[in-house]
């Protein structure tokens, strides 16, 4: 039998990205390598580290870098020079070979989640027809990564930080994609650009109620995606050292360091391009798509409307991350794991279906329309706000637990106030 | 709905403190300059000249806490604080006050003082230093020294800019570094040089050194 009629019509041979490999693209697809991944995001983490030191300082009332260059611009550039020149210390009893694979692997894993995501119309690494898939699989890579670091360091507080950050990532993951089913089922697919043009015609999906409670949860479980504060379990300087990078020094904590601010980066592109209608300025208009007219200087035009609203967008979130840095504590592991199993995951599964809600009402009948808009808003919204409600009181009330010996407020159970 | 509203006022605060400095910056005409910098807005790295450095004052009137860029932005120096030790001269005459009489010496609980007697040429002693040592390193700042001295010579200084990169040699501060005049002392010191019981007991002591003084020249002629 032939092999190949064999595996053709089955369903990964159909979802396969077809490129015909000519020699533009692979013009493009070097350009993007060399410009895009090798160049302009490892800058764009460079300032990132910048921009969050200078706002930390605001928000502690300092000043922050501005010693190297004006304002301290070339702080980063410093920083990198230092770890570059800095001696690279592998611990003798560490697992030499993986020690150097680590790093290499949470880098890689941040680096191809940016490959499929649409900055633009047109400006877009690859746009496999399953997007989404890829990058849920590509970003379940560095928990691997970090697992290794936290193992091949020989070192009780690198162990520790990397049981932490997989038992965290793990957990997070399931919200992340969770969350992201409702937008899957109203564009009806998983292609990132698909996602993008299904919120060019039917508004931002972070704009109607399914779709808000599932962009707080996927902003939620991104941020402990990303080990940042309050989840930043896996690295808690005043527990655990340094966590999984403990033993790591010179570019190779400074490979864990550009993969954490790059998942910051790829993360707020993912979330802009998934909720917030990629970069597009207005929630409810086709605006600079609807300028293409095939010319050259109309695709220049909305792209870079595009790029400059998206790029915007994507400080937004990365302020947010910032900000919530700035203000909140780090969490106990027992309700980081109680947040993700007993509050997001549920909420999820039942946005889930609130979004189908969403979908017959709103999205089944063609066009968007203002009248099959507020009748959405009124069926999905309310099964939201009492969905939250149940959760948070069924994990309240319901299911808590009776603390012993409690010297702090607890709170009681509903048979127990009901005696 | 209650859920989340601390958390939601939590980070409100911490956002008004981050808009807040802006505000200030803004207020105080520095929000495109490097606070303490030149005017431009890329000063690349040039700071302002050594003592033509903004004063900064902290007090309760100051919102919030903010970082004094120390080379570029100073605190206010008060008259009261002290550093190292110094001698005083007079700029009338050019006299050391100092008779070399080691209270000083004596009283200096981390013993970092001591001073050579000036001699005349008959050998008779001479109230004046020929040479005095101070052991920076091993000061302690009490300004003791200072207290006991009845002759106003030694006084404590303000400067606090002592770094250096060779300690053998320029640690140990003779004769020649401790000078200071008068009137750098005038400046330093406004209020405890310019106060009536100072003046008087000025006056007193450069009397009284002076009948010293002569006696001894008397003596040697």
């Amino acid at each position: 039998m032939d092999v190949g009629s064999a595996l053709y019509g089955t369903p990964l041979f159909a979802q396969s990205h077809r490129v015909d490999l000519t020699v533009s693209t692979c013009v493009i697809w070097g350009l993007w390598l060399i410009v895009g991944f090798a160049g302009l995001f490892p800058g764009i983490v460079a300032y990132m580290v910048w921009l969050e030191r200078k706002v930390a300082a605001r928000f502690q009332d300092r000043i922050g870098p501005n010693r190297v260059g004006p304002f301290g611009l070339l702080q980063s550039v410093a920083d990198g020079l230092k770890l570059l020149v800095k001696e690279n210390i592998v611990p003798r009893s560490a697992d030499q070979v993986v020690h150097l694979l680590a790093p290499v692997l949470v880098l890689v894993s941040a680096f191809l989640t940016l490959a499929v995501v649409p900055f633009a119309v047109g400006l877009v690494p690859i746009d496999p027809p399953s997007g989404l898939v890829y990058l849920i699989a590509v970003s379940s890579i560095s928990p691997l990564g970090i697992f290794l670091a936290g193992w091949s360091s020989h070192n009780k507080y690198s162990l520790l930080g990397a049981m932490r950050a997989v038992a965290q990532l793990v957990s997070y993951e399931i919200p992340q994609v969770l969350s992201t089913i409702p937008v899957v089922l109203w564009a009806g697919s998983l292609s990132l650009v698909s996602i993008f043009d299904h919120q060019v015609a039917y508004g931002w999906n972070a704009l109607n109620p399914p779709g808000f409670l599932a962009f707080l949860t996927f902003l939620i479980a991104s941020v402990a995606e990303v080990n940042r504060t309050p989840f930043d379990l896996p690295e808690a300087e005043s527990e655990i050292v340094a966590g999984y990078h403990t033993e790591y020094s010179g570019m190779r904590f400074g490979l864990f360091f550009l993969a954490e601010y790059l998942g910051v980066f790829s993360v707020s592109c993912v979330a802009t391009v998934l909720f917030l209608g990629g970069g597009t300025p207005l929630p409810f208009s086709a605006f600079p798509v609807n300028l293409l007219d095939g010319s050259v200087g109309s695709y220049l035009l909305v792209d870079g409307i595009l790029l400059a609203v998206f790029s915007l967008k994507v400080l937004l979130f990365v302020f947010a991350m910032f900000w919530v840095r700035a203000t909140l504590p780090r969490m106990r592991i027992d309700r980081l794991m109680n947040f993700a199993w007993k509050y997001l995951v549920p909420l999820c599964i039942l946005n889930i279906v609130f979004a189908a809600i969403w979908y017959e009402v709103v999205v089944r009948p063609g066009a968007l329309t203002a009248r099959n808009w507020a009748w959405g808003m009124i069926a999905a919204g309310l099964p939201v706000v009492l969905g939250v409600q149940l959760v948070f009181r069924a994990n309240r009330k319901l299911a808590a637990a009776r603390a012993v010996d409690a010297d702090w407020p607890t709170v009681g159970t509903i048979a127990e106030a009901s005696r | 709905m209650t859920i989340g509203r601390g958390v939601i006022r939590g980070h409100a605060v911490t956002l008004r403190r981050f808009l807040v400095t802006f505000a200030r910056d803004f207020r105080d005409g520095l929000a495109l300059r490097r606070r303490g910098g030149g005017g431009l807005l890329v000063d690349l790295f040039r700071g302002p000249a050594r003592g033509e450095e903004r004063v900064v004052v902290q007090d309760a009137t100051t919102e919030g806490l903010f970082t004094v860029e120390y080379p570029d932005e100073r605190l206010p120096v008060y008259e009261r604080f002290r550093v190292l030790p110094v001698l005083v001269y007079d700029d009338e005459d050019g006299n050391v006050r100092c008779t070399s009489c080691n209270i000083c010496a004596k009283v200096c609980p981390p013993q970092c003082i001591w001073m050579v007697q000036a001699k005349s040429p008959k050998g008779t002693v001479v109230p004046l230093p020929e040479d005095f040592f101070i052991d920076m390193d091993v000061c302690m700042n009490c300004g003791l020294c200072a207290e006991y001295c009845p002759f106003d010579a030694i006084k404590m200084d303000q400067n606090f800019e002592l770094a250096n990169s060779e300690r053998h040699q320029t640690h140990v501060f003779g004769l020649q570094d401790l000078l200071v005049s008068s009137a750098y002392y005038a400046q330093t010191h406004p209020e405890a040089w310019s106060g009536p019981e100072e003046v008087a007991e000025r006056a007193k002591v450069a009397k009284k050194k002076d009948r010293r003084l002569q006696k001894a020249l008397g003596v040697e002629a």
